[in-house]
């Protein structure tokens, strides 16, 4: 569990370093071997991020809790029936 | 009451008086003359209505007593205790129960959680008292000389022999009562700060888990899932089930959102029902379920309702969006945009590099023009095809240049050597190439003809 807010405080770090190393590109005097060395380490992020994404499962689960106050996970089927009455109340 | 209390009316007569402490009819419609002035409007069509009994027919009830009823003489009179005893049993017999319209005077709350007040006009009031069960129901207590609307039963208090309205439903006219909830409510929290602007926490711009708040059948649930999953098909959703109408609802929601900050894991909450009466979205005005949310450690984004309803809980939250869907929207970031930002980022890296490298000194300019002008086109072909991320962008690269096999001689102060006459037998430099430098010397240099360069 605990792994899972890193991996996206990984995703918005490494987005972060990725517009701060173009926002130096863009400012600042580098020679040429800097350059090469942000433009190296930008793309490593990049990729991160991307990887990131594609990494991601995108499922919907559901937070149960029992009676004893323990959490656990379930698989969250959206119950199409009774979504799809659309009653709209809840 | 009976047809013979109609009769009695029209004088007085001992009848009338002995049935009342009798055996009263189970099967009579009761009738009073303050009865006719009042209308019973209220969905209760198995109540008897007042006047249904007007027309005569044989007393079907016990006989009266010839040796005289009691309080018909000194020698039989009725104790107090009895008297109000029959006079509730004919108030409460004879009126239905019903809407009562009357300003309120004197409201007081007791410890019990029962409520005594008065509702009155121009010219009268009567008692009233809205037991603990009933009072619990009103967002809030309303204020002196509010007109409001009371339904209940006529009663009366055998111990005072007072007369009074025994409250089932307070209402204010229009959403008067709820208003003045939600503006007491609203009042307390801004007393707080807790509805500052200063308080609101930014959305994370990516998140990868998100907490959804709200029923697990509800129809705000499956518009949520809808819209997250076309955006931001990658993010895993965590839903707390929790009904979100109702006198339990608030406590739920209170609950599922400690489930969800317990658990630790989803970066953003959002917190949602559809639309429905002002009494339906109710819990989401009730001061825990704000509490709550101004309390929880990650943003929430509240989405109650339909575009016009504006609950504590939005006022509260760090977002408020004025549907489920629009609250989908907010909460994720779209992916075509999203990797086009990524992309574009990609974009700024080269050109940033190019840039840099062209600027500066002149003769360093002209050197990097040259040097880099094949890559440049090279890499603004590659861009153009460019469709997605990761490996891809190492074609892009001038490190994938490097890679495959061409290296960069730098002079000590970073300038690129580029042209014969930039080296001289014996100068030292540095040869950048794709993991590392290498400390070079120049031994001799030899032209080449126009031929061998390519013109």
């Amino acid at each position: 569990m605990a792994e899972e807010p890193s991996r996206t405080s990984e995703f918005e770090a490494a987005l972060a370093e990725l517009e701060r190393i173009v926002a130096r590109l863009d400012r600042e005097e580098l020679s040429l071997d800097e350059a090469l060395e942000m433009f190296e380490t930008g793309v490593s992020h990049l990729r991160t991020a991307s990887r990131l994404l594609d990494d991601a499962r995108g499922v919907v689960e559901e937070l149960i809790e029992d009676a004893s106050g323990e959490l656990a996970t379930v698989d969250f089927d959206l119950p199409v029936g009774e979504a799809a009455d659309g009653d709209g109340g809840d | 009451m009976t047809a013979d209390r109609e009769a009695g009316s029209t004088g007085e007569s001992a009848e009338t008086q002995i049935s009342l402490f009798g055996s009263p009819p189970e099967d009579g419609a009761a009738s009073t003359p303050a009865g006719r002035a009042a209308g019973a409007e209220d969905g209760t069509p198995a109540a008897p209505t007042w006047g249904a009994a007007a027309k005569s027919e044989p007393a079907p009830h016990a006989a009266l007593e010839p040796a005289g009823p009691p309080g018909s003489s000194r020698e039989s009179p009725v104790s107090v205790s009895a008297l109000n005893a029959a006079a509730r049993r004919i108030l409460e017999e004879s009126f239905p129960s019903l809407w009562v319209v009357g300003e309120v005077a004197n409201w007081r709350r007791v410890s019990s959680g029962h409520c005594y007040f008065s509702l009155r006009d121009e010219d009268a009031q009567i008692a009233c008292v809205l037991w603990r069960r009933d009072a619990r129901r009103l967002p809030t207590d309303p204020e002196e000389g509010m007109e409001v609307l009371g339904f209940g039963e006529v009663s009366l208090y055998e111990a005072r022999g007072s007369y009074q309205l025994i409250v089932r439903k307070l209402e204010a006219r229009g959403e008067g009562l709820w208003r003045l909830a939600f503006e007491r409510l609203k009042r307390k929290l801004a007393a707080e700060g807790l509805l500052e602007e200063a308080r609101k926490r930014p959305l994370p711009r990516v998140p990868l888990r998100v907490g959804v708040v709200t029923s697990r059948t509800g129809a705000a649930l499956r518009d949520v899932i809808t819209v997250v999953r076309r955006r931001a098909p990658w993010t895993e959703l965590l839903v707390s089930d929790c009904r979100v109408q109702g006198e339990e609802a608030a406590g739920e929601i209170v609950r599922a959102l400690d489930r969800l900050v317990r658990d630790g894991r989803v970066e953003v909450i959002v917190v949602t029902r559809g639309g429905g009466s002002v009494e339906d979205l109710w819990c989401f005005n009730e001061e825990a379920v704000a509490r709550a949310v101004a309390a929880c450690p990650v943003p929430v984004i509240s989405a109650v309702g339909h575009e016009i309803d504006v609950t504590i809980t939005d006022l509260v939250a760090d977002v408020r969006a004025p549907t489920p869907s629009a609250a989908g929207e907010l909460v994720v970031p779209d992916a075509r945009v999203l990797r086009a930002d990524l992309r574009k980022l990609g974009d700024r890296l080269v050109s940033g590099l190019r840039q840099r490298t062209v600027r500066g000194e002149e003769r360093a300019r002209r050197a990097a023009d040259r040097l880099l002008g094949g890559m440049d086109r090279r890499l603004e072909r590659l861009a153009g095809r460019l469709e997605g991320l990761g490996g891809r962008l190492d074609a892009l690269s001038p490190l994938g240049t490097l890679r495959r096999g061409y290296a960069v001689p730098l002079a000590g102060d970073g300038r690129v050597l580029r042209h014969l006459e930039d080296f001289r037998q014996g100068d030292r430099f540095r040869l950048r190439v794709v993991d590392g430098r290498v400390a070079c010397a120049v031994e001799g240099t030899e032209a080449m003809t126009e031929e061998e360069t390519g013109g």
